[in-house]
């Protein structure tokens, strides 16, 4: 395969910008990241603890250093880092690269009936009030237990507020011994399993949460974490199909979609993977575009 | 020394708005009274925003004039204010013998209400306007004028160019005390505050009996009809061409599937009557019962995401039409039990206020000049802001799921009416509304607006 001329890359998280370096490294002419956020560097950026780095630069860094270096070395590499830009249609160029990303799951999406009282979050909006100074909560639940759902229990830490309660439908946390260890345990947030909220309660604020077993937990926050959805809305737009069963864009072997010159990677492209293994599919597919 | 007033509007819903507008086109000195901290917060947010016709109302209610009339006004203000209509059209879906049989009687009263265009159409015309409805479609009419409407904008607009006209808004005045006296009434709010005026409106929604009863009125009491609501992700709105009607029973209008100018669909509403007025939560069961109506009626529609559930109460009361009073000697006229028809009928209301204001010997005349107003048109299928920037300049979205702008939030910050909470942007700009409910852009919003999440 030729090598392109131009990449137009959107997203401007892990994957989109270890692409984007690796394309330039590599010797493509223009290279464009196009970041609808005023920084780039994707969630990492508001995940202010240990754990990032890992398997694609060899470092342990916490997600705002990791962010921070993505963005600078695409930057050195001479990358076109466009902020505040929104692609809505197809790009003009030899490849189209989506790195749109995932969110949670937010409470509506999970028809969890109750009042619509302030304080009600993903971790996503938790971590962003938290670094900004605007989170007010002092006693959290968290729904889920997967790898985000113990990073919310750091956040809350960092902002003088306590995880009261982990609840999870499923039979068993879902992440890393050692992380569960390190937050759940360490801190004595109990982690109740099987079971559901039943009803959010609260006026203004909520106040408490009732679970499908009876039980009823005062608390000021609950935090929907993880339960991650594909950012998946240019991809329909233009036309790319999905995977059954979960709605990534479906891409072969080598991040190609099944319309000519545009490729997926990162959590747009697959169920949710830490941001370092996202990194690694966007430096494989530069590899693969410039010929390995 | 409490401030006096010829006109007093309690309730700045869709209806406390809409009189408060007509009168400030007059040389009358009137005061806009909300005991919430925003207005159209109440029943008038949570309302199913269609534009009625009508046509199913009772020939020769209050309601069937009313409704008729203010389709009429609304349609011709909406356009010229950005608030925002969708002409859809509707059809009425019947599913079972039964239903398709009650079709023709549905038309002639649609005839009897002076609407003219409904037709009865056979069962495999409905699938082929609608192929996406479920199995076992009977038969349908089509409604081609019922429409649907931004139900947010409609009060903000209205109350917009009330108080650019000097009408002055009060937001956080409950009224707890009225005394009626020989020429004026003083009002006291919660919190001790106090207006004086010489007639009054009763456009309070739930709390309309409360009001009532306040001055010393009976008959009319309000018994709340909740109605939980689910808003689809926009991926759903190929499901639809226009909104998807259920035969009617006396008790509510049933379940309806509609597009919404937001580019959503809607469910609902269900119709539960309750006792308390503060209870705006969504339930298990109300979830559940929508879940079942939804994959009936449209069963790809629970492959899309579900944005916002959410409830409203309309003011009901033990009679089916609106509940509309005059008391001369008291200069009070009462607006109550405006269910969810009032936001088509809202300025047919304010004319018949201004009429019935006459009777209790007070005619104001229309001022000479006005100013006109213009509100950001919402819909999806008006320009948005977004749109209009340049190609290859930066668009500035901050709420990328509904692709509001800086400009925009910063915009409705500094307006006549401007939100004092989260609620309230998500009502002017769509914020927050969308798919991801504030995952990427709640703190952005919040240091842009200064307003807590």
């Amino acid at each position: 395969m030729t090598s392109p001329k131009r990449v137009v890359i959107v997203g401007g998280g892990p994957s989109g910008l270890s692409a984007a370096s690796e394309l330039k490294k590599r010797g493509v002419p223009e290279v464009i990241v196009h970041e609808r956020e005023h920084t780039a560097g994707g969630a990492p950026r508001h995940t202010d603890h240990l754990g990032f780095g890992m398997r694609d630069l060899r470092r342990i860094l916490t997600g705002p250093q990791y962010a921070a270096r993505l963005v600078n070395a695409a930057v050195a590499q001479g990358v076109d880092v466009r902020l505040r830009s929104t692609v809505f249609e197809r790009p003009d160029a030899d490849a189209v690269i989506l790195a749109t990303g995932a969110r949670e799951r937010p409470r509506a999406a999970r028809l969890v009936p109750g009042d619509r009282s302030a304080g009600i979050l993903t971790t996503g909006a938790l971590q962003q009030l938290v670094q900004r100074g605007l989170f007010d909560g002092k006693r959290a639940v968290i729904v889920g237990a997967e790898h985000v759902s113990f990073s919310a229990i750091m956040t809350l830490r960092h902002a003088g507020a306590k995880a009261i309660a982990m609840v999870t439908d499923q039979a068993k946390h879902q992440t890393y011994l050692p992380l569960k260890l390190a937050t759940a345990t360490l801190r004595r947030v109990p982690v109740i399993t099987g079971d559901h909220i039943a009803e959010i309660h609260g006026d203004v604020r909520v106040e408490a949460v009732t679970l499908d077993s009876g039980r009823r937990i005062e608390c000021d926050t609950v935090i929907f974490s993880g339960d991650w959805i594909p950012d998946n809305e240019l991809a329909r737009h233009l036309g790319i199909a999905l995977q059954t069963g979960y709605p990534a864009a479906s891409v072969d072997a080598n991040f190609a979609t099944n319309q000519p010159g545009i490729y997926a990677i990162g959590n747009v492209a697959h169920a949710v993977k830490a941001a370092d293994l996202c990194a690694l599919d966007g430096r494989d597919l530069a590899r693969h575009l410039t010929g390995r | 020394m409490s401030e006096s007033f010829d006109v007093a509007v309690i309730g700045g819903g869709v209806v406390g708005c809409a009189v408060a507008r007509l009168l400030s086109l007059h040389e009358s000195r009137v005061v806009l009274l909300e005991a919430g901290a925003d207005i159209g917060a109440g029943t008038s947010k949570a309302n199913t925003a269609i534009l009625h016709t009508g046509f199913d109302a009772t020939p020769g209610t209050f309601e069937a004039r009313l409704v008729a009339r203010g389709y009429e006004l609304l349609s011709a203000y909406a356009p010229s204010v950005g608030v925002s209509i969708e002409r859809t059209g509707a059809v009425l879906v019947a599913w079972s013998d039964e239903q398709a049989a009650a079709l023709p009687a549905l038309a002639a009263k649609a005839a009897a209400n002076g609407y003219g265009h409904a037709s009865v159409i056979d069962a495999a015309a409905v699938r082929e306007l609608e192929p996406h409805l479920g199995d076992g479609v009977t038969g349908g009419m089509l409604v081609p004028d019922e429409h649907v409407i931004d139900p947010w904008n409609t009060p903000i607009a209205l109350a917009t160019e009330a108080v650019v006209n000097g009408c002055k808004l009060m937001r956080n005045f409950r009224v707890k005390s009225a005394k009626i006296g020989n020429e004026i009434t003083t009002l006291v709010s919660q919190t001790g505050d106090s207006v004086t005026a010489r007639f009054l409106i009763n456009a309070a929604g739930l709390h309309g009996d409360d009001v009532h009863r306040m001055f010393g009125f009976t008959g009319l009491t309000i018994r709340p009809r909740r109605g939980e609501l689910i808003v689809f992700d926009k991926f759903a709105r190929p499901l639809l061409g226009r909104t998807i009607l259920p035969v009617p029973t006396s008790h509510t209008k049933g379940v309806l599937v509609a597009p919404t100018v937001f580019g959503n669909v809607m469910l609902g509403p269900t119709a539960d009557d309750i006792d308390d007025k503060t209870a705006t939560g969504s339930t298990k069961a109300g979830i559940y019962a929508l879940i079942d109506n939804g994959r009936r009626i449209l069963p790809r529609l629970f492959d899309e995401e579900v944005t916002a559930v959410y409830a409203g109460l309309r003011a009901a009361t033990e009679h089916s039409d609106y509940q509309l009073s005059v008391d001369a000697p008291a200069r009070y006229i009462g607006l109550g039990g405006i269910r969810s028809t009032g936001l088509t009928a809202a300025m047919a209301l304010a004319e018949e206020t201004l009429t019935y204001l006459k009777t209790c010997g007070y005619a104001p005349i229309p001022k000479e000049f006005t100013v006109p107003i213009r509100l950001t048109a919402m819909g999806e299928a008006d320009e948005r802001p977004y749109q209009r920037v340049p190609a290859g300049e930066p668009q500035n979205i901050v709420c990328h799921c509904e692709r509001v702008t800086e400009t925009e939030l910063l915009g409705v910050m500094s307006s006549v009416v401007p939100p004092v909470n989260f609620d309230g942007i998500r009502r002017r700009t769509r914020a927050t509304a969308g798919r991801c409910q504030g995952f990427y852009c709640i703190a952005d919003i919040c240091s842009l607006t200064g307003l807590k999440p």
